[in-house]
């Protein structure tokens, strides 16, 4: 993993130029970042109970979003006046973020644009008790998110979780790799989902009888049986709207069904499969295309269709005698691209291919990576990788080719990235 | 006379007579007994020479069964083995077929792909051609006319092109734009093979934007002016869905059932059929 872009300076001198808001001469500054590709954002230090965990969160959040350099100076000093921002301009910062924590639960933000040297946003945010439990993380996340907003125009993930198996059960952790649990009352499960709503989610159950999809409110506990009778039920995706639920059944191959989620129409089929596989629907942002994996050409392929089924075409390009094996797909929030895993050299890789030209591009080479699932930001994707040895899930920049390492211990895969929590923006 | 005494009396004679009867059944019963001997041994040559019939009878019996059950074994294997050559042949035929079959979707699929890579090079080419043009009008023959563009028509993009921009209109968003290029397409290049397609992307470009009612409309357009082309069941399995999404079921289904008979082969049939019959899983 690449080592976090924060300043290497000696707190002392640096306090003392901050608080004089003068530099101080003979200061050495080594940045690891490269200005102009992201803008600096330096994090000034804060005081309160919990302030050192709040700028930490927020900095390695800001961080792992990819789309700024975070300045975070160990220690220094809380400035009190005016900001220099000559000084922090200086510093390679673009913007400087400034917390303060006013004593009433609350976390005021502030981000200082030095260009125009004023204070472009200003919020405050209510962080919930107990501090440092997941709903008070949460909140912390969602002000990172926030804050990358305000400067790239682009909401961050930090405030997402991702749903995953692991020891044959569902597990959730949070984006940052913290509060990983296990979903509880959860058998044996596979390919899980996010309803839009990020409240309700989808699995398939493995029993002694075959595989059913079953839907579970996290708020309230409730959970439904979704398919029919059908031995094998598999790989559940909810539609954008969430209205519908498309999964794989079938008893001889499997064909993909539509169920709705209201109203008493039964689920239909999207696919005439022949008793190939059909299986692992994606939808398109828009709702009006669906991507899956099929076996009808004798190996498997990703194929899009329309979502009532018309109109079904190849997607990954090959030729007669390419016995290359595609899978996984996940369509990107944005609609322009699609994810899927691929076999090169027998080993499974994650590629993504551009729907407007089709062009593929491979994004990882070491070790096995498959299983790929899409952040809301279309930006980053969540994975699947031995490449530390066992299993685990790894988070992949798509833009930089960035990754770091999601999930930690026994085996994790299959993850989904689900979408930004309920109360964040 | 007391009765003691005439008790006396009457026994001897009674004991000479018995005694002299024993005498006379002793040697009569060595004549039986030499007798009842005889029979036994009669009796025994009888029955060892009847089993020895019996013997020589099942003898032959058995043989008789074996070469019976040794022609009904060889009868059996016989038929075990054109049985399993059958099968063997039933197997390879099923292969054959299913490997026939698999290779024929493997074409159309290919074929499929190939016909939007062919589609994009004919744009390219129409492109070309107008390039290298000097002046403003094409000569016919930079232009394929068996494509459905007449010699002589006004410069500009040929149909492949028109229909390239259309789709990448449509998949932009800008909808409008997209039915600009294939109107265009379709008035400039009214015989053109893609006319079905252009006037399909029309009615898409309706339902881009949720106008059901236009939309529809230009579905039944593709289905009645170009019921041979393979847009035809594309649009009525369109117009059939939408009109299940909307509750008006008996619409939809007859438009279903339409499908299914009049083009039974086609990929919105296996659909269609779908919805004729009991819910699937």
């Amino acid at each position: 993993m690449r080592l976090r872009p924060f300043l290497v300076v000696s707190s002392v001198v640096l306090s003392a130029a901050l608080g004089a808001q003068e530099p101080a001469p003979g200061v050495r500054i080594g940045l690891t970042y490269a200005p102009g590709t992201r803008p600096g954002v330096y994090i000034l230090p804060m005081r309160g109970a919990g302030a050192d965990s709040v700028r930490g969160i927020v900095a390695r959040d800001l961080d792992h979003g990819d789309r700024v350099a975070v300045i975070a100076p160990e220690g220094g000093v809380v400035p009190s006046g005016p900001l220099n921002y000559a000084l922090y301009q200086r510093l390679g910062a673009a913007a400087v973020l400034q917390m303060t924590m006013p004593g009433d639960g609350s976390l005021q933000v502030a981000l200082h644009e030095l260009v125009s040297s004023t204070v472009r946003n200003s919020q405050r945010f209510v962080l919930p008790q107990p501090a440092f439990g997941p709903g008070w993380r949460l909140a912390v996340h969602r002000v990172a998110d926030e804050v990358e907003r305000w400067v790239t125009g682009q909401q961050g993930v930090a405030a997402t979780r991702v749903l995953f198996v692991r020891g044959g059960t569902l597990w959730q952790v949070d984006a940052d790799g913290e509060n990983a649990m296990p979903v509880p009352g959860v058998g044996a499960a596979l390919g899980p989902a996010w309803h839009p709503n990020g409240s309700t989610i989808a699995w398939t159950e493995l029993g002694d009888a075959g595989s059913r999809i079953l839907m579970r409110d996290l708020t309230s506990g409730r959970t439904a049986v979704m398919s029919g009778r059908a031995a094998a039920n598999l790989s559940p995706a909810f539609a954008p709207d969430g209205a519908q639920l498309a999964y794989a059944a079938g008893n001889d191959g499997t064909d993909i069904v539509v169920r709705p989620l209201a109203g008493d129409d039964g689920a239909y089929a999207i696919t005439a499969g022949r008793g190939s596989t059909n299986a692992q629907p994606t939808f398109s942002p828009d709702g009006r295309r669906v991507a899956f994996t099929t076996s009808r050409l004798g190996r498997n392929e990703i194929y899009i269709s329309d979502s009532d089924g018309a109109n079904p075409e190849l997607l990954t390009t090959s030729g007669f005698g390419d016995q290359l094996y595609r899978s996984d797909p996940s369509w990107s929030p944005d609609g322009r691209t699609v994810a899927f895993s691929t076999q090169i050299e027998g080993r499974f890789q994650v590629a993504t291919i551009a729907l407007r030209d089709r062009s593929v591009k491979q994004h990882t080479s070491e070790g096995i990576n498959e299983d790929p699932s899409w952040a809301p930001d279309a930006r980053h994707l969540v994975f699947t990788s031995n490449r530390g040895g066992s299993r685990q899930l790894w988070v992949l920049d798509t833009e930089s080719g960035r990754m770091r390492q999601l999930t930690r211990g026994s085996v994790a895969r299959m993850a989904a990235w689900g979408p930004r929590l309920p109360g964040a923006r | 006379m007391s009765p003691a005494r005439l008790s006396r009396l009457l026994l001897a004679p009674a004991v000479l007579l018995t005694a002299g009867a024993c005498f006379a059944t002793r040697a009569d019963l060595r004549i039986v007994q030499g007798d009842v001997l005889a029979v036994r041994d009669s009796v025994r040559v009888s029955r060892l020479a009847a089993e020895r019939r019996d013997s020589l009878a099942r003898a032959a019996t058995d043989s008789a069964l074996a070469r019976v059950v040794a022609a009904l074994a060889t009868v059996g294997d016989s038929v075990v083995a054109v049985r399993g050559a059958t099968q063997r042949m039933d197997g390879a035929l099923r292969e054959d077929l299913h490997a026939i079959r698999q290779q024929l979707i493997t074409i159309q699929e290919l074929t499929g792909q190939s016909q939007r890579r062919i589609q994009e090079l004919r744009a390219d080419l129409e492109s070309d051609a107008v390039d290298r043009t000097p002046g403003a009008v094409v000569p016919p023959a930079a232009v394929d006319t068996s494509r459905g563009t007449a010699a002589g028509a006004p410069a500009g993009p040929g149909p492949a092109q028109l229909y390239q921009l259309g789709q990448d209109q449509l998949r932009r968003g800008s909808n409008a734009a997209a039915r600009g290029a294939f109107t265009t397409l379709l008035t400039q290049h009214p015989s053109s093979d893609l006319g079905p397609d252009a006037l399909y992307g029309i009615a898409e470009s309706f339902t881009a934007e949720g106008n059901g009612v236009r939309a529809d409309s230009v579905y039944h357009l593709v289905a009645t002016r170009y019921p041979q082309s393979e847009r035809a069941p594309i649009a009525l399995y369109k117009r059939a869905t939408a009109y299940r999404l909307v509750g008006q079921t008996e619409r939809a289904q007859t438009l279903y059932r339409q499908i299914v008979e009049t083009y039974p082969s086609s990929e919105s049939a296996r659909l269609a059929q779908g919805f004729l019959t009991p819910r699937r899983p």
